[in-house]
């Protein structure tokens, strides 16, 4: 018995008349005997019974966590593919994006003479607001916070810039107050 | 892969390579923009501890594309690089200089 495994153990491969490694064949083919294991190596040990079932059982062994290894690796393998085509999906499906219309600035100081159109876009799990017209922008966790949050800086902006020393001011701030003042005018 | 380009830390970073003045106003800080004491363009920076809340919004507003500014917040791009830009798009008006 013993003799026998310091036989079988190291080169199962050897064993294949075909030269193909175990790990080649599928699971249920490999543990076909007439394929892996010659009579010529029960000869070595007779009606030994018990031998041969021990062979088997350690041929069984081997293919099996040799099979679960190839397995794993699939799965490895095909989870990065899955990965990578989610990405790709991603990247190419269409942006969700959308337009709200804000009415109110919600501000005590602020009046809002005509509605602001306000492009909302997701962004992984955040919504940038932007104001086209002015070029302001500002981001939120949700859809309300980026709004909040672009109508705060909005109004931010249009007091700052107004308070601001018009030579002081460049090209685009410039622009800036003179859409802003389009759109907004101070509570009385 | 992200889509999220433009991180808070980075929109710090790009604030402190234009050498913005910074200033509280409410859930913002401001970073506003000065070349030769004219305000150039300003942007908010979100509050909070988060470094990879999203700022997407910050690139059009000083007139680069999302990869400029990840290039201006992590150096390749230099202020001087980006007044040339700035100024190649009229954001910077040779007068402002004088």
């Amino acid at each position: 018995m013993n003799r026998l495994f310091q036989i079988a153990s190291p080169r199962m491969a050897d064993w294949c008349p075909s030269q193909k490694r175990i790990s080649d064949q599928p699971f249920d083919e490999g543990l076909d005997c007439d394929y892996v294991l010659p009579s010529d190596i029960f000869r070595e040990v007779g009606e030994d019974t018990d031998a041969e079932d021990a062979i088997l059982s350690a041929f069984r062994k081997i293919a099996k966590s040799r099979a679960e290894a190839e397995l794993a690796l699939r799965v490895s393998v095909l989870e990065k593919v899955v990965l990578e085509l989610r990405s790709i999906i991603s990247e190419i499906s269409p942006k969700k994006e959308s337009c709200v219309t804000v009415s109110s600035m919600a501000s005590e100081s602020l009046f809002l003479k005509k509605p602001i159109t306000i492009r909302l876009e997701v962004i992984e799990d955040e919504y940038i607001a932007t104001f086209f017209d002015a070029g302001i922008g500002a981001g939120g966790d949700t859809e309300m916070e980026a709004v909040s949050n672009l109508k705060s800086l909005i109004a931010i902006c249009f007091r700052r810039l107004k308070a601001m020393d018009p030579k002081k001011l460049g090209p685009h701030p410039s622009a800036q107050l003179r859409v802003l003042e389009d759109f907004l005018t101070p509570t009385k | 892969m992200s889509k999220r380009i433009i991180t808070k830390e980075l929109a710090v970073k790009i604030a402190d390579k234009l050498d913005a003045k910074i200033s509280k106003e409410g859930a913002h800080d401001i970073a506003e923009i000065f070349y030769k004491d004219v305000l150039i363009t300003w942007f908010g920076i979100r509050r909070g501890s988060e470094k990879d809340k999203g700022h997407d919004y910050i690139p059009g507003q000083i007139f680069l594309n999302a990869f400029q500014a990840k290039r201006l917040g992590q150096c390749p791009i230099t202020y001087a690089q980006w007044v040339e830009i700035a100024k190649a798009k009229g954001a910077i008006n040779e007068k402002s200089e004088e």
